[in-house]
């Protein structure tokens, strides 16, 4: 009996993972479709440190990328060095590394529920729930700080539990990847300290008794390590750029109302209507028709909220203080439920759920084990529809697809033809990305580094890359110039090609069919000829 | 035991007062129609266009399941049933979500009775009766108005919420 025991939990251990890396890696690639800016900032930086050991502005291995002015935390740029390295840049090879840090934060939630509610059933479930959870499965696809962040919480939290039984090494492990995780993500910079403060609370006595102080110390300077890259760059307005998007810091009207709105952002994180329904409304945070979580998961989560009593005031301590925390940061920036900054939230709500599907399956037997997973192939069915078949067609444009195409097309234009884009100018970066033109390519960056890298938050206007122009487009003087100019997809009408004599290089059109890029050639000549009258059709 | 036991009537009943002159308030300033009309009424216009549109973009037999004739209604329904729990709703008139689907938002109770409304939520089983309340409630095209029953859960939730928040300040301070 053991002994099939073992092989079912095996086999089921081999199904969550296929299940899980199905729906993270399939077609990564494509989906979502595009490479947005902000990925594309983050897999450049990595690839020209690989190339040149300097970001775009010249700066050599910075401790934070100044990239849109926004200043980005350096981590996931610096790990995409090694990995470029081996397999060659790519949209997939710069978004695998956060499929991998995905899987693994399913793995540690399957950790910390063996550990803290110590059944089978749990541990299963709860992996399984974040496994298949839209919200965690949209950030292990795409190229953001803050899964990799997570991972790091997750397995620190871990490491920092297990120190408490085994080797107390592991608390420098957990100390370490805590650190990290906050020189990796900046919402991490008050999540984890108060994540650090809940273990601290609940273990005081363990902590600080004579026998652990050593490893006390040990974890602590090795967190304080860890944390250099953070040293460097305290002292800088860079460091501190993000902390000015908080309400208290550029909010309307009085305290009271600042305090108001405040309660209001938070109160939006606990609010089934956003978890179950509304999701985030952003379009590059969720996937269409699918909310956070799946509306069946909610009874669920009231019998986790239930059995959680339960349980001894330690774990309840950590899960109730854990899903409070998460969103601290999150809302004092006036984003409405934003999933990004509270991806947090997924683990005391997988282990939540988990919780109460357990008491399911221990209640009802194989009724529970059939209900739960009939819910499951219902919910994977919705998930691959949502993701492989729906998002795409939708969200296009908020995942600035067609600027890969654009460089391809691009590269066919001969050598002494100057090309000027007009679209968004924070295209540039994923111009330069596709191009992947060697060092000096963003030329009006290049080399304005200086000794203010960390204060100016200085971001051009116009961009060069190579012989492509990234501005806006002056009518006047560039339809006059012999060139190439790349319109976005209100850029250009007809009736101003035809007045402007301006002959179609190439066109990309996006998935619903309409144009998105316009690559078309002036004709100063033609244009003088025909002065006001244009071209005709 | 005398003592304790009027204070909580008294308690009970500024919260019950507080809690209905808030939502009373509420239609007074902003009338509901109290409409009795259902969600099964015929998909026109954007929602019919974007249902057929997510048809069409797969032809496999798992859309079938999703998308179907069904499908409609129980978006209306899941609608409905989730913004009964729209905590924001209730307390922050919908803020910080703006209204775009054409529901009515009005701050029904005092916001800072978020506080005691979560803290009340620990230890405190909402009776079934009041879930399939909810579940009858959602089948309106707009429950606006008739949510108004609501004020029943959410006053027990909110008193368990000060009881809790009472025995915790009196542990603190022992």
């Amino acid at each position: 009996m053991a002994k099939i025991e073992k092989i079912v939990s095996i086999l089921g251990m081999v199904v969550l993972f296929l299940l899980a890396g199905w729906l993270r890696t399939n077609k990564v690639g494509q989906v979502p479709a595009g490479f947005y800016a902000d990925e594309a900032a983050i897999a450049y930086n990595g690839y020209s440190l690989l190339e040149t050991g300097r970001d775009e502005y010249g700066k050599s291995w910075p401790a934070l990328f100044r990239s849109f002015g926004e200043y980005k935390t350096p981590t996931y740029s610096y790990l995409l060095v090694p990995i470029f390295k081996i397999w060659g840049k790519s949209v997939v090879v710069a978004r695998d590394l956060t499929v991998i840090s995905g899987l693994l934060a399913i793995i540690g939630v399957m950790v910390l529920a063996k550990m803290w509610f110590k059944r089978w059933p749990v541990l299963w479930l709860s992996g399984l729930v974040l496994a298949l959870m839209s919200w965690h499965i949209l950030y292990s696809r795409s190229v953001y700080e803050v899964n990799l962040a997570l991972t790091m919480t997750i397995w620190g939290v871990v490491c920092l539990e297990s120190g408490l039984k085994k080797t107390r090494w592991n608390w420098a492990v957990g100390f370490g990847l805590l650190a990290m995780s906050i020189v990796t993500y900046n919402g991490a910079r008050v999540v984890t300290p108060l994540l650090g403060l809940i273990w601290l609370i609940l273990n005081r006595k363990e902590i600080f008794s004579n026998n652990n102080r050593k490893w006390v110390v040990v974890a602590v300077l090795v967190g304080l390590v860890c944390l250099w890259p953070v040293w460097r760059v305290v002292a800088t307005t860079g460091f501190w750029e993000r902390a000015g998007i908080n309400i208290f810091n550029n909010g309307q009207g009085n305290s009271y109302d600042r305090i108001w709105e405040w309660a209001s952002l938070l109160v939006a994180y606990f609010n089934p209507f956003y978890w179950f329904k509304l999701g985030d409304p952003g379009g590059r945070s969720s996937w269409v028709d699918l909310a956070l979580m799946f509306g069946w998961q909610l009874p669920f989560i009231a019998f986790g909220w239930k059995r959680l009593e339960k349980e001894s005031n330690r774990v309840i301590f950590w899960v109730v203080g854990w899903l409070l925390v998460a969103p601290v940061a999150a809302s004092l920036t006036r984003d409405p439920m934003a999933s990004i900054r509270s991806l947090s939230m997924v683990v005391p709500l997988s282990l939540l759920i988990g919780l109460g599907m357990g008491e399911i399956v221990e209640k009802y037997k194989n009724w529970g084990r059939v209900i739960i997973f009939g819910l499951f192939l219902v919910g994977t069915g919705r998930l691959y529809l949502s993701i492989f078949k729906m998002t795409d067609y939708y969200r296009f444009r908020d995942w600035d697809y067609g600027l890969a195409q654009v460089a391809r097309e691009v590269k066919k234009i001969p050598e002494n033809i100057p090309i000027l884009y007009t679209g968004k100018k924070i295209n540039y970066i994923q111009l330069a990305y596709f191009l992947a033109k060697p060092l000096g390519y963003i030329e009006d960056n290049y080399g304005r580094n200086g000794s203010d890298y960390y204060n100016t938050g200085w971001w051009p206007d116009n961009k060069k890359i190579g012989r492509v122009e990234v501005r806006e487009i002056v009518w006047k003087e560039d339809i006059f110039k012999d060139q190439i100019i790349i319109f976005g997809e209100l850029g250009l009408e007809q009736d101003q090609a035809n007045e402007h004599c301006l002959a179609t290089v190439f066109e990309i059109r996006g998935l619903d069919g309409k144009r998105i890029f316009w690559g078309v050639r002036t004709n100063p000549e033609l244009k003088r000829l025909m002065g006001d009258r244009g071209c005709g059709e | 035991m005398l003592a304790i036991g009027y204070y909580n009537v008294v308690r009970k009943l500024v919260l019950f007062i507080i809690i209905i002159g808030g939502w009373g308030w509420s239609l007074l300033k902003e009338p509901s129609h109290w409409s009795l009309e259902t969600i099964f009424y015929p998909a026109v216009g954007e929602e019919k266009r974007l249902f057929e549109e997510k048809k069409g973009l797969d032809i496999s037999p798992v859309k079938r399941f999703y998308y179907n004739k069904a499908t409609i209604y129980f978006n209306r329904y899941t609608a409905n049933f989730f913004g009964l729990l729209d905590v924001n709703s209730y307390f922050f008139g919908g803020h910080p979500r703006e209204d775009v689907s054409g529901r009515v938002f009005r701050p029904k109770m005092f916001w800072l009775l978020v506080v005691p409304f979560f803290w009340g939520l620990w230890r405190m089983r909402l009776g079934s009766k009041w879930w399939i309340a909810l579940a009858v409630l959602a089948v309106l095209r707009n429950p606006d108005g008739w949510d108004l029953i609501m004020v029943v859960p959410m006053g027990l939730i909110i008193d368990n919420g000060f009881t809790n928040l009472e025995q915790w300040w009196r542990r603190l301070r022992k």
